[in-house]
């Protein structure tokens, strides 16, 4: 469903050219649960960022569910961003001032959906997390773990394909990073696919194939690796 | 369209402070921006600006060679003689309409004495007066043209309600210096803010009746305008304001006002037509020893008039360019203000942008946002000029004396609705334009940098 080929991002200042990511390739197929590692500055949020269309890219090709991405437009963008893809950030990035329910709204306005269809997503979405009946809720009210779960019902409420989290549990301490997971990997196994950027190896763990960024360029670690990692 | 609408209502919602800011920073700009707009624009006007560049003021100087004429509104009136001579060669000519009057006031009464007296600001006038002025009739009609030796009189609306409580009064006596007139009609002069007719231009009072000048005349109605003369007759000025009319028909006293109205399609050659006639009567006069001043006529156009008193407004002209002045520093300090909220917004821009809105919704909500704040400052903008204009009604009338008339002043005072509606699409159009760039500027905000962390 998703395939990038030799997509290289620059990132130029007056002084510097910075090479964030280099001839990366890579597959997605459905279903899938992918953690991306790797240390800070590695180039991961830009290789999510360019994933979640939320970046352009220099060279190189993308096709997300067969359309080339690098022949759209902001308005074909948009589109598929909002019907194909959820995102999950570190920092929740909930609106403080709407309660949960026009929180979660919100993709779902812009996709154009009549109210009624609208209520039906958020209600489902927030029974999905755990969180039904606190829709009225503001997310200040909340704790860390159940505003992440708010941005997952966001997410999902678009019933996206592909699930982009970044750091998911970075702001969370170990309980709510556990559940948080959980409820990652539940709804991968209804068939979401999910990449999930990690600086956590342990979590990382947990997914079905493990990808390591180093110096912007992207290789598949099998689960051994990966533990030669953690310890 | 909904959605956007909600959409743009939560953004005026976020960081209410700085959106409160920004309408009550517009508002106060547009308050005064109005307010002086308003009084400027209602001094300046009249209910017959689409004819005022066809109706001239004609003067023809017999005043002595050092006379100053201070302003445009100070040309002497005419004569009687001058007078005589104009609308015998002028009132019934084809592509112009003469009118003349002249200045009174006096006591109007009831036969019956059954209510209080009132003391009426007047004119007494040729019946060509009231299609010059084109004011509209609540009853009856003017006094035909062979009516002008006829004991009638049109009385304004306020004089009518005070008299006989707004009822129809037409084929009413009242009395004027004892003698008795018979109501022919009721006029609305309400709309006249200034009282042009007489070139005072002054908008503290204007005509509550209105009598037949040859009636006039013919039964010494007292003079009491502008009435300059010569030096040879400015002893007897008193006498021939009050008693002496036949003497005034042969002294150089002006106190008659002559207004010509030229037809649409001949105004150009009425002009000049009345322009020779003016010159070659004045050049006779002079042959004759009567003038000897260097401006010996002024042929003066309404609408000029109407603009020359527009700019003599000098403080409210000043207030007024402070006022535009206040209202650039406003929309530029909402422009800052709306940069400064846009900034403090980017991560919202750019969560709006991964969750799936392209550059072009968000420039929509935007602009639907600033809308509604441009909209929200119009109308406290309007609010607050209301109130305004209601304090400088009231510090007007504190300024004028015991002779003006409040609900006059008060006209002046008043939101003129058609000039309130084009200035706030104005403003609109301003802050509009004025917000662009911060909005362009944030609907191009890059998402991913915004949304990390």
């Amino acid at each position: 469903m998703l395939r990038m080929k030799n997509i290289s991002k620059i990132y130029r200042t007056e002084l510097v050219e910075t090479h964030a990511l280099s001839d990366v390739n890579f597959t997605v197929e459905e279903g899938e649960f992918i953690a991306v590692t790797g240390p800070s500055g590695s180039g991961k949020t830009t290789f999510l960022n360019i994933t979640g269309l939320l970046e352009s890219f220099e060279q190189g090709s993308y096709e997300l569910d067969g359309e080339d991405v690098s022949t759209l437009g902001d308005k074909q963008l948009s589109r598929l961003r909002n019907e194909k893809i959820g995102f999950i950030f570190q920092g929740f990035n909930l609106i403080s001032d709407l309660n949960l329910y026009d929180n979660i709204e919100v993709p779902l306005i812009f996709r154009g959906l009549s109210a009624q269809a609208r209520k039906k997503r958020i209600e489902d979405s927030l029974e999905l997390v755990g969180l039904g009946g606190r829709a009225s809720h503001f997310p200040a009210q909340l704790s860390g773990g159940q505003q992440q779960r708010v941005a997952i019902a966001r997410a999902l409420a678009g019933q996206p394909r592909f699930l982009l989290a970044d750091e998911p549990t970075g702001n969370l301490d170990t309980m709510m990073a556990r559940q948080v997971m959980d409820l990652l990997e539940e709804i991968n196994r209804q068939g979401t696919t999910l990449l999930m950027v990690t600086h956590d190896n342990e979590l990382a763990q947990r997914a079905h194939r493990n990808i390591q960024i180093l110096d912007g360029q992207l290789r598949d670690i099998n689960k051994n690796e990966l533990v030669e990692l953690i310890s | 369209m909904k959605d956007l609408v909600q959409l743009a209502w939560r953004g005026l919602k976020q960081k209410r402070k700085l959106t409160l800011l920004m309408v009550l920073n517009l508002a106060i700009g547009i308050t005064l921006l109005l307010t002086m707009g308003t009084i400027v624009t209602r001094s300046g006007h009249s209910p017959i600006d689409e004819r005022a560049d066809r109706i001239y003021h004609v003067s023809l100087n017999f005043m002595d060679p050092d006379y100053e004429n201070r302003s445009p509104f100070s040309v002497p009136p005419l004569t009687y003689t001058d007078a005589q001579s104009l609308y015998t060669d002028w009132a019934n000519h084809n592509s112009v309409r003469l009118s003349l009057n002249y200045t009174t006031s006096f006591v109007i009464d009831l036969p019956d004495r059954s209510v209080r007296p009132v003391t009426a600001e007047a004119s007494a006038a040729d019946t060509g007066y009231f299609d010059l002025l084109q004011v509209p009739f609540i009853y009856g009609e003017p006094w035909r043209a062979d009516m002008d030796n006829t004991a009638v009189i049109v009385l304004d609306k306020k004089a009518n309600d005070l008299l006989f409580g707004g009822e129809n009064s037409v084929g009413q006596q009242v009395v004027i210096n004892n003698r008795q007139l018979e109501v022919v009609g009721v006029m609305d002069m309400s709309a006249y803010l200034r009282r042009f007719q007489n070139m005072r231009f002054r908008g503290r009072i204007n005509d509550m009746a209105v009598v037949p000048l040859g009636y006039a005349h013919a039964n010494n109605i007292a003079r009491t305008g502008y009435m300059p003369c010569r030096t040879k007759d400015e002893p007897l000025r008193s006498r021939y304001r009050r008693d002496d009319v036949q003497g005034l028909k042969s002294a150089e006293c002006g106190y008659l006002h002559a207004w010509a109205e030229f037809v649409p399609h001949n105004q150009e050659q009425s002009h000049a037509e009345l322009t020779l006639w003016l010159r070659n009567y004045a050049e006779q006069q002079v042959t004759l020893g009567r003038f000897g001043h260097a401006e010996p006529f002024y042929l003066s156009q309404l609408a000029t008039l109407n603009d020359r008193m527009s700019d003599n407004l000098y403080w409210e002209q000043i207030y007024l360019k402070f006022a535009y002045l206040l209202f650039a520093i406003c929309l530029i300090n909402t422009i800052g203000i709306l940069l400064a909220k846009n900034q403090s917004r980017a991560r919202l821009v750019s969560l709006y942008r991964a969750l799936g809105a392209n550059k072009l919704y968000i420039l929509k909500i935007q602009l639907l946002e600033l809308s509604m704040l441009s909209g929200a400052a119009i109308v406290l903008g309007l609010l607050l000029a209301q109130f305004g204009l209601v304090a400088m009604f009231h510090l007007a009338l504190y300024q004028a004396d015991y002779l003006a008339d409040a609900e006059q002043v008060r006209r002046m005072y008043s939101m003129d609705i058609p000039f309130a509606l084009q200035a706030a699409m104005g403003i609109f159009i301003a802050i509009f334009t004025a917000g662009l760039y911060p909005i362009i500027k944030a609907s191009r905000t890059a998402p991913a940098a915004q949304l990390r962390g």
